[in-house]
């Protein structure tokens, strides 16, 4: 199995105020192509960070992140974001759509930052559409969708480009159970039928149990 | 602060404008509080018997003789005195003045001089030298008896020269010596001023009696400028107030997870809304008091500016009370409060809940209802004005004013949606999809939409100003080319061969007299006209052109047929009067009705101006002769000027060429129109200030936005791109709104110009509107540099993790 995520003594410390917190020690991991992680760990552990450290949101203090064989760290800025287009896909707790956006723009969004018409998408988009149950609200606005509905378009977002790795944070933090379940079937269905790597940060350990394996983060450092 | 600052400098620039209008005619006048002079009836100078009667009331009784002479302190140089010709104790009891040097050993008498010190030093003159003077074509030495530091008549020479010479120096040469030329009078008791008018008025029939200046007067000649003053305020503040209210709108709402903390520990609405506005009173208070201190500078500074020419070597000194400062600081916090309750209110409506859980939803405005507002406005704004008489109405035009500049901010929503689908069709092609982003972050962006408002208020106002400031430029320049004479000579004691003296002067070719009354009162439309000129038909024409709407010379011969006449459309709209209505002139002797045969268009006396037949106002203003004198001359004015000066030395008549006119008249405009600018580049000084506190504000507001497009693959050179386009395409669109609404701006000014006596045409130019456009353009692009900065800097994570 081909690696999607391959990290390498990663280290990551933040300056508060006077004093260096030490958030990520020495981790090393790695995650195969087509694999559904689940990342858990208390409050403060640090496994929020790895994950924006995986997306290249964040600069490691020491180490090495290699995505699909690319290594973060000597990326510019330019071929970072091009990586998050392409390669990755984010979704986030709180949705995070741009409000002035209706649900199809929303989706297309990574293909205009990829400098392509939104001609070029129409039939991904459609199928996602489709995939996520959201057709007939293509003209909404963000605010006019209920929690359920917006982490959905967040997943059709993510996937628009059809990167390889899906990261998820909290997924389903902001959501009732029923809207829970429905979303983290669609992300397994994701995985199943499309392949993608998921990775997910959780604290809950029944949305933890839709991964394939379980990764505990304690004191920044992987269990 | 800054517009507490206008606000101040605007309310006191009246009194500072009146005071120092007062400070230059006392210096004349000194503590003197009625004058008696000769006017138009007068036959002879007034005499001391009539006053002797009543020297009971007086502190004192000043008789003295005003005059000029000319000095040469070498052979190419001429300079003119004033003279005043005055008793040494009384000018020092009119008005004091302290002595640098003077010759105690000789009495002040004879051909004796008081020169002021800056005289001397400029022309090293000592006591004791004897000076050159030519009076009345004639030659004198004049000892140089004394030396004034400057206060009382030599306080501040402006373009005069000041000097005192004895009184029987010049009545000795006028041949006046019994009599005076002025009696300057100080009452014992400053109440009896109106019933002493009235028993001297009775003393000298033919004489004026009057007071040297009153409140009023000096008001109403600072008027243009006060109320100018007040227009570009009302905009001041308007947009402070805009300011103020979004800048309190986004307080609030980073507050609000401390009012819900706030609110959920037991804090009732009442409660919050009170710790609330006392942080905006605060704020205010701080803004009020730094307000009226930079109110004060602002004040200098702008009384500095305005004064007029002939003022220009006298020390401005701003004019405020109490009262001012009070108005000031007041103001201030009722801006302050009025500006941040509405958004306080609406933060006490959230739910407690919402507040805590961070739910809180965007309530989308009643647009359809703003829309209704900014149409009925800018209706008003538009319709109003022309269907109302400006004279009796320039508050309702003021208001017009407003309106339009409301009807703008509420209009700008709807024009940037409107404008949003065209800029996405074009970005698309030029800018890529960074361009078509761009435009879609403006639809229902408060910052952008607060941005392009602020843009459009500041931009308008500019506009206003400056294109005002070019047509009244362009309207005098119009006036000039009417004009077709050289020198003009304004002389109420002419006789019979004044006329044909004046045409045997070397240089003098052609001449025209006419007849003119000024401020003549109308019994019938309540009101009066400046100037009211009897012409000559035959050869007015050849030296004055008014626009004469119809046959000219039918017109101005039927103008010969009765009391007929011919007035100023300007006149016409003031007075609501058409063709056939009859206007009725009193006159000394009585009533007469004139009938209007006709209009003219004139900028000549502001428009306050008609024409009647010679014929008929000779007679019934009982005038003798000629007033008025325009002469084309065959060799420079200058030297022309001169040779009149020099032929009708005793005369006390006006004369000025059309050079100097004119450039005392564009040196007055600009003036004005300087300070107006500094104005009004201080209200687009506060919209710029606006727009970049937006920019932060929107930056600060849309920072976790801009992170999440950054972790779905957007790059910083795109970020920031795309900033560049908002910011390019909020700054066309407030350039066009700042055109559009400077626009109407401009159209209500023209009548408010006409409600204040200046009927001035507007003349749009093009460039100006233009400049406007590529200023907000420049204004918001440069504004866009800092949130640009900062978003290419900021941490991914952190913004959306915490903002």
């Amino acid at each position: 199995m081909e690696a999607a995520v391959n990290i390498i003594d990663l280290c990551k410390t933040y300056k508060l105020g006077k004093l260096d917190v030490e958030v990520l020690k020495n981790i090393s991991l790695i995650i195969g192509t087509g694999e559904f992680v689940s990342i858990m760990g208390p409050s403060g552990s640090g496994k929020s960070t790895l994950l924006y450290l995986i997306g290249g949101l964040d600069k490691p203090t020491s180490g090495s992140i290699k995505i699909m064989g690319k290594e973060l760290s000597v990326m510019k800025d330019r071929d970072e974001s091009i990586m998050r287009r392409r390669d990755i896909g984010f979704v986030f707790q709180f949705y995070n759509l741009i409000p002035n956006l209706n649900v199809e723009e929303n989706i297309i969004l990574p293909v205009l930052l990829d400098g392509k018409s939104a001609k070029s998408c129409k039939k991904n988009l459609e199928e996602l559409l489709e995939i996520v149950g959201l057709s007939d609200r293509r003209h909404h606005t963000p605010r006019e969708l209920s929690g359920g509905q917006q982490q959905r378009v967040a997943i059709a977002r993510a996937l628009i480009n059809e990167p390889e790795i899906i990261l998820a944070d909290e997924p389903i933090g902001n959501l009732d159970s029923k809207s829970g379940t429905e979303i983290m079937q669609l992300l397994k269905t994701i995985n199943d039928e499309k392949g993608k790597t998921i990775i997910q940060v959780t604290h809950s350990l029944e949305a933890a149990q839709y991964g394939k394996r379980i990764i505990n983060v304690k004191d920044g450092r992987v269990n | 602060m800054i517009s507490s600052a206008l606000l101040f400098a605007s309310t006191a620039m009246s009194g500072t404008l009146a005071k120092m209008q007062a400070d230059m005619m006392r210096q004349y006048y000194g503590s003197a509080e009625l004058l008696i002079t000769t006017n138009e009836n007068s036959t002879s100078f007034p005499t001391m018997q009539g006053v002797k009667r009543y020297k009971e009331y007086f502190e004192y009784m000043v008789g003295a003789f005003n005059g000029s002479g000319v000095y040469k302190p070498n052979v190419n140089e001429s300079v003119w005195l004033s003279l005043m010709a005055v008793d040494y104790d009384d000018l020092q009891a009119m008005n004091p003045f302290s002595m640098s040097e003077q010759l105690e050993s000789k009495a002040f008498s004879g051909e004796k001089i008081i020169i002021s010190r800056t005289t001397a030093e400029k022309y090293k003159l000592v006591v004791g030298d004897y000076i050159d003077l030519s009076i009345s074509n004639a030659n004198y030495k004049y000892l140089v008896w004394g030396i004034a530091q400057p206060s009382g008549l030599f306080a501040n020479e402006g373009t005069n020269i000041q000097a005192a010479v004895p009184k029987e120096a010049l009545s000795s040469i006028y041949n006046a010596r019994n009599s005076e030329g002025i009696i300057f009078i100080k009452l014992k008791n400053p109440s009896e001023k109106k019933d002493m008018i009235e028993i001297l008025s009775k003393e000298y029939p033919r004489h004026s009696v009057r007071e040297p200046f009153s409140q009023e007067e000096l008001e109403a000649e600072a008027a243009p400028l006060t109320t100018s003053f007040l227009l570009m305020t009302v905009i001041v503040f308007f947009m402070s107030a805009f300011i103020v209210h979004s800048s309190f709108k986004v307080l609030t709402v980073e507050r609000l997870p401390v009012i819900g903390t706030f609110r959920s520990v037991g804090a009732t609405r009442k409660i919050t809304n009170g710790v609330l506005l006392l942080e905006s009173f605060v704020y205010s208070i701080i803004g009020g008091f730094f307000g009226c201190i930079a109110g004060i500078g602002i004040l200098y500074v702008l009384s500095y500016m305005s004064r007029p020419m002939w003022l220009e070597n006298f020390v401005p000194t701003a004019q405020f009370s109490l009262g001012h400062l009070i108005l000031t600081f007041v103001t201030a916090i009722f801006l302050g409060l009025l500006s941040s309750i509405l958004p306080i209110i609406k933060v006490a409506r959230i739910p407690v809940k919402d507040i805590i859980l961070n739910s809180v939803e965007k309530k989308h405005s009643k647009k359809r209802i703003k829309l209704v507002v900014a149409i009925i406005s800018i209706i008003i704004a538009v319709a109003i004005p022309p269907f109302i008489n400006p004279t009796k109405t320039l508050p309702l035009l003021m208001l017009c004013m407003l309106l339009s500049i409301v009807s703008v901010v509420l209009f700008v929503p709807h024009i940037i949606n409107f404008s949003v689908m065209f800029f996405e069709k074009i970005y698309g092609l030029t800018f890529g999809n960074e361009g078509i982003l761009a435009v879609k972050n403006l639809r229902d962006n408060k910052s952008i939409v607060n941005n392009i408002s602020l843009l459009a208020i500041g931009l308008s106002s500019l506009l206003m100003i400056n294109i005002v400031s070019s047509s009244v430029g362009e309207e005098v320049g119009n006036v000039y080319n009417d004009l077709d004479f050289d020198i003009w000579i304004s002389y109420y004691d002419s006789n019979t061969n004044f006329e044909k003296l004046l045409r045997t002067v070397d240089g003098v070719g052609d001449v025209s007299a006419s007849y003119k009354l000024s401020n003549i009162n109308l019994t019938n439309v309540d009101s009066s006209i400046s100037v009211v000129d009897g012409i000559n038909k035959n050869n007015f024409s050849d030296f004055c052109e008014v626009h004469v709407i119809g046959d000219k010379q039918k017109l101005f011969s039927k103008l010969e047929e009765g009391r007929n006449l011919l007035l100023s459309k300007s006149l016409k709209e003031r007075f609501n009067v058409k063709e056939g209505d009859f206007l009725d002139f009193k006159f000394e002797k009585g009533i007469k009705s004139y009938k209007i045969i006709g209009f003219f268009n004139t900028l000549l006396y502001n428009g306050d101006y008609c024409i009647v037949s010679e014929k008929y106002l000779k007679s019934d203003a009982s005038l003798n002769y000629y007033t008025n004198f325009y002469i084309k001359t065959t060799l420079d004015p200058d030297a022309v000027s001169e040779n009149i000066s020099k032929k009708f030395p005793k005369s006390n008549m006006y004369l000025t060429t059309m050079e100097q006119m004119e450039i005392n008249n564009a040196n007055s405009n600009n003036q004005l129109f300087a300070i107006l600018n500094g104005f009004s580049l201080m209200s687009l000084m506060i919209g710029i200030f606006g727009v970049l506190n937006n920019f932060v504000i929107s930056f600060l507001e849309r920072k976790h936005w801009l992170a999440v497009y950054r972790s779905i693959g957007m790059n910083k050179v795109q970020i920031v791109k795309m900033l560049f386009i908002e910011s390019l395409t909020g700054g066309i669109i407030g350039g066009i709104a700042g055109m559009a609404s400077g626009y109407v701006l401009i159209m209500n000014i023209g009548y408010i110009l006409k409600g204040m006596k200046l009927p001035i045409e507007i003349h749009l130019n093009t460039s100006l509107f233009i400049y406007a456009l590529f200023g907000g353009i420049l204004i918001t692009v440069i504004a866009s540099i800092s949130p640009a900065l900062k978003s290419s800097k900021m941490n991914i994570m952190e913004a959306i993790k915490y903002e």
